[in-house]
């Protein structure tokens, strides 16, 4: 067990470390390698979740977050 | 001698950094700004004084990098790339500059000549940032400037290093790229090299060019080493798409040690924005703070449009009387058709619009440079996922409310084909600003009572179901004419700024208001005339307009409507502002509008309107054909009049089983 997780199923408030990013365009949008990422809200009927990356906050879809594997920080 | 050909300079970066506010700073134009990502859609183009020298410059849609294959990305980056500037200001928001680093030294690669534009400097500093441009300066080679457009501070700054690298000889910047390449791509980088300008980066540029449309490329060695390119690259994608990451992460790693080496930051300052997105995007309090608000803002515009309409109609009787005399030793005919006609259509069109569009257009602006339509976008995502459609389309359908052209031209943001084909198919189903004034008519007269907040919640209501049938359309159309499967949905959420007030009401009012009922009233002008005329031509016992409503009537009689309803929609084509008027003018025996607001629900019950036909007036309103204006840039959006066709078609087919289903409910429990 590598300790790794998809960031759709980081828990909202749990602050991860990208490891890989399978998107070409969620690592232009700051997923990449050893950044920071927090979950910050889920939208009211589920499916996209609000992020914390780099400085802003992005909105993804789950099968979009399923893309991104990360490992979670103290 | 030819005329000196003008130096050219765009203006690039990461969406919502400002690059349009910077545009109409420097070129006093009024290109759209607002406080979300992506409203640029296309380029603009104006001209402003480089020194002594007058230059064209260039507002390109923003873009988070040039690696990206998006419509509006590959439209900015091809102008970069192709299109002919001289210069680049890559502007950047100061107070997110490890972020918006990477496509800056992606900018500077590609241009040999560019300014790097540390825009909204001013918040950076409220939020206790401060970067050290000089040093930025010297790390990355190329003049670093800092603005805040809004308030035109550090502009002449700007201009002034623009004029300064437009005198220096042009240079390439490479950041390091470590990563071994297999041989034969190193060999068709080299050859890339000779063809390209010699002030290009080539690995930047093969990017671009071995997936570009052929027709794009500057001349025959180009498409020649272009189709070498996609030979080598066949079936071998991955490789490519391994160096594109490698190269993308090296600009990331660049930019994080330029940030950390430039930028400092002041300890624990507070973050509005994070305060404010627990009220707007908490489960429990998210949706109905947002509904409370707009509820608000119908309600304001409801009750405040009232007093207006009834001083502007007292002022057009007024005028109509002095106009008249003026007109009285002029033939009859004429001075019917021009004030029978076109003065009274104009006038209503004026009196009933103007009020309503007054007060909402300014406080939809407002909501809008304040930063909340993506938070409006996330909060709705839940829903039109499941309908089967992009999130964006939320951004697009509240542009919708101002102007469904404006909506139509908005669905670029959208970067699925599929998906945003089913934006624009859709767009049509929110009531923009035309049918606003009818809508809100109906409801004062037949459906509040005659309570003002009853008013504003019947509005509320009526925007809820248009907002359904969007969600309800998309999903009918995402699973069967538009099948396909669902796109990444990225939304960058901005922070929220304090709108500049004054500004929103002069941008308002000016731009978008004055457009809209200028637009109107080249439309009524005429319709006006055309109804008057065809009100004079006799057909059999009636006129000729007479006829068409008889003709109409056994289907406007199915709709819980009547034929002259459905003859006022028809002949609204124009402009859907001007259905009302017509209906007036029909109504009126002498082929006269009846002057004075207050009269026009006597006139409407006189003519057998009871509330279920109002309810079935709005339902075909909110679910009738687009206007001529949104039909045309639907044709050219989509580039198809198949797809311009099934716009047409699908709301009105829509509308009319929607009505003729509510009219037979009604019937059925006995209330016409």
């Amino acid at each position: 067990m590598d300790g790794n997780m998809l960031l759709s199923e980081v828990p909202l408030g749990q602050s991860c470390q990208v490891v890989e990013s399978r998107l070409l365009r969620l690592l232009d949008l700051g997923f990449c390698e050893e950044s920071q990422v927090m979950p910050l809200y889920t939208c009211p009927w589920g499916g996209t979740r609000l992020y914390h990356v780099k400085q802003t906050r992005i909105a993804l879809r789950d099968s979009d977050a399923a893309q991104i594997q990360v490992k979670a920080v103290e | 001698m030819g005329e000196e050909k003008r130096p050219c300079i765009a203006l690039a970066g990461n969406p919502n950094t400002g690059k349009s506010t910077l545009f109409n700073a420097l070129t006093g134009l009024k290109q759209h700004t607002g406080n979300w990502s992506g409203k640029t859609v296309g380029r603009a183009e104006g001209r402003f004084w480089l020194g002594k020298k007058e230059a064209v410059l260039v507002d390109l849609p923003g873009i988070y990098s040039l690696f990206s294959a998006g419509a509006e990305e590959a439209c900015a980056r091809d102008f970069l790339a192709f299109g002919g500037a001289d210069a680049v200001a890559v502007v950047v928001d100061a107070s997110c500059l490890e972020r918006h680093l990477p496509l800056a030294l992606q900018v500077m690669e590609l241009m040999p000549r560019c300014v790097l534009c540390l825009n909204l400097s001013d918040e950076a500093e409220k939020k206790g940032i401060h970067i050290d441009e000089k040093k930025l300066s010297a790390l990355t080679g190329v003049p670093v400037v800092k603005t805040a457009a809004r308030t035109g501070r550090g502009l002449s700054d700007l201009t002034a290093a623009l004029e300064q690298v437009m005198e220096q000889e042009p240079h390439v910047r490479h950041t390091p790229f470590h990563k071994a390449l297999p041989a034969a791509f190193e060999e068709l980088l080299a050859e890339g090299e000779d063809l390209l300008p010699e002030s290009r980066n080539r690995p930047l540029l093969l990017d671009f060019l071995w997936q570009k449309e052929e027709d794009v490329l500057p001349d025959a060695e180009l498409r020649n080493w272009q189709s070498r390119c996609r030979a080598y690259f066949a079936g071998e994608e991955e490789v490519f798409a391994l160096y594109r990451k490698e190269r993308s992460l090296c600009f990331q790693k660049r930019a994080e040690t330029l940030a950390s080496a430039v930028c400092k930051k002041d300890e624990i300052q507070a973050d509005t924005t994070a305060q404010m997105d627990k009220l707007f995007l908490r489960k429990r309090t998210g949706v109905p703070v947002m509904l409370l608000l707009l509820a608000l803002v119908f309600w304001i515009t409801a009750v405040g449009a009232n007093a207006p309409s009834q001083w502007l109609m007292s002022a057009f009787t007024q005028l109509g009387t002095e106009c008249r005399s003026v007109l009285v030793s002029s033939p009859v005919w004429l001075e019917s058709l021009l004030m029978d006609g076109v003065f009274l259509t104009v006038s209503w069109v004026v009196s009933v619009m103007l009020p309503p569009m007054a007060i909402f257009f300014p406080m939809f602006t407002l909501l809008e440079d304040c930063g909340l339509l993506p938070r409006i976008a996330f909060q709705l995502d839940g829903l039109f996922r499941r309908a089967g459609a992009h999130g964006k389309q939320a951004l697009t359908l509240c542009m919708g409310f101002g102007c469904n052209a404006a909506g139509v031209t908005a669905c670029r943001i959208i970067d699925s084909p599929r998906e945003r084909l089913i934006a624009i198919l859709t767009n049509n189903f929110v009531p923009c600003n035309g049918r606003f004034p009818t809508i809100l008519l109906l409801t004062a007269v037949f459906l509040s009572g005659g309570k003002a907040w009853m008013s504003g919640f019947t509005l509320f209501v009526v925007i809820g179901i248009s907002v359904g049938m969007t969600l309800l359309v998309s999903f009918f159309l995402s699973r069967t004419l538009l099948r396909g499967m669902p796109s990444a949905f990225v939304l960058e959420l901005p922070p929220f700024r304090r709108p500049q007030i004054g500004q929103v009401l002069v941008r308002s009012l000016l731009d978008r208001t004055i457009f809209v009922l200028g637009r109107a009233i080249t439309a009524a002008a005429p319709a006006g005339a055309v109804i008057w005329l065809l009100q004079r031509i006799p057909v059999g016992d009636g006129t000729l307009l007479t006829q068409i409503a008889m003709f109409l009537e056994p289907l406007g009689g199915l709709m819980g409507l009547s034929g002259p309803i459905l003859l006022a929609f028809l002949l609204g084509l124009p402009a859907n502002e001007i259905v009302l008027p017509i209906l007036l003018m029909f109504y009126s025996q002498s082929g006269m509008l009846m002057e004075g607001g207050s009269q026009t629900g006597a006139m409407l019950m006189a003519n057998g309107w009871t509330w279920t036909t109002a309810v079935c007036a709005i339902l075909f309103s909110l679910n009738h054909f687009p206007c001529a204006t949104t039909l045309l840039t639907i044709r050219k959006e989509t580039d198809s009049w198949r797809w311009t066709a099934v716009s047409f078609l699908l709301p009105t087919v829509i509308g009319i089983c929607l009505c003729a289903a509510v009219h037979g409910i009604f019937c059925l429990f006995g209330l016409t």
